[in-house]
């Protein structure tokens, strides 16, 4: 079964209506002391976690939101918020 | 994740398929960059054919009905004497994609005597064997050789990312 995804406004769709949109990495670093290491370490730097993890999703085919999800990478399926630790 | 470091990957599902075993058609690997698909006849008769990859990182090893529809397409747009020929087989791997579709081999930085060898993507058996002599040579001398010293992973951070030309650009979230 292909990856499917709840947009905020449209409901469930097809994950292929989605560009995937990066893990969540928190905001954006300040420009004011931004290394190049710091900056890489944001931009391109992911856990590659094989479970659960928070990411962006744009939707691209739809109403253009730009939304967090939680998706079990191991399952490829969207979860729910997990209890915190 | 064990020794707290992070690689700028996406593991990325990559999926490739046969065709039911066919007589000789093919005696070369033919690709299109406007089909965006490749095929090449395998010693046992089928097309071999894929290399799609689902944009999201995860490590299900999964196919979808999806690339199933879309290949059927362009391989009958490519080739029409293929029109009605059955896939046989679909499978997917693990493709580990860097930001610029290069690999990432490096050594003693930033633990010393941790050497790593990744970020292959879908092209890491052909340079098994160059990658695997190199990768001695440093581990046994301790000194990087002249040909893995644009491959370390600090070359992001110093933005000297590698011109893959050969490669196609539009699989990596990155991108």
């Amino acid at each position: 079964m292909a990856l499917t995804l709840t947009c905020p406004i449209c409901g469930k769709r097809n994950g292929y209506e989605f560009r995937f949109g990066g893990e969540e990495k928190g905001p954006r670093p300040d420009e004011g002391g931004l290394t190049p290491a710091r900056w890489f370490d944001y931009v391109h730097l992911n856990e590659c976690k094989a479970g659960v993890q928070k990411e962006w999703w744009f939707h691209r085919d739809g109403c253009g939101a730009w939304f967090t999800v939680y998706r079990d990478t191991t399952t490829n399926l969207e979860v729910e918020k997990p209890e915190a630790p | 994740m064990m020794l707290g470091i992070k690689l700028p990957i996406s593991v990325l599902t990559i999926q490739a398929m046969v065709t039911q075993p066919l007589k000789p058609i093919l005696n070369h690997v033919i690709s299109s960059g406007a089909y965006h698909a490749y095929a090449n006849q395998t010693l046992k008769g089928e097309i071999a054919t894929g290399a799609h990859m689902d944009p999201w990182p995860n490590y299900t090893t999964l196919t979808t009905a999806y690339y199933i529809k879309h290949q059927a397409e362009a391989l009958s747009e490519m080739l029409p004497c293929l029109r009605g020929v059955k896939f046989m087989r679909h499978w997917a791997g693990l493709a580990d994609m860097t930001p610029d579709m290069a690999p990432i081999l490096d050594g003693n930085d930033p633990i010393e005597g941790y050497y790593m060898d990744c970020g292959w993507g879908y092209f890491g058996f052909k340079s098994c064997a160059a990658t695997g002599k190199y990768m001695a040579e440093f581990m046994a001398t301790g000194i990087c050789p002249d040909m893995l010293k644009p491959f370390g992973l600090r070359r992001y951070e110093q933005h000297r990312l590698m011109g893959e030309t050969a490669a196609l650009m539009s699989y990596s979230p990155d991108n």
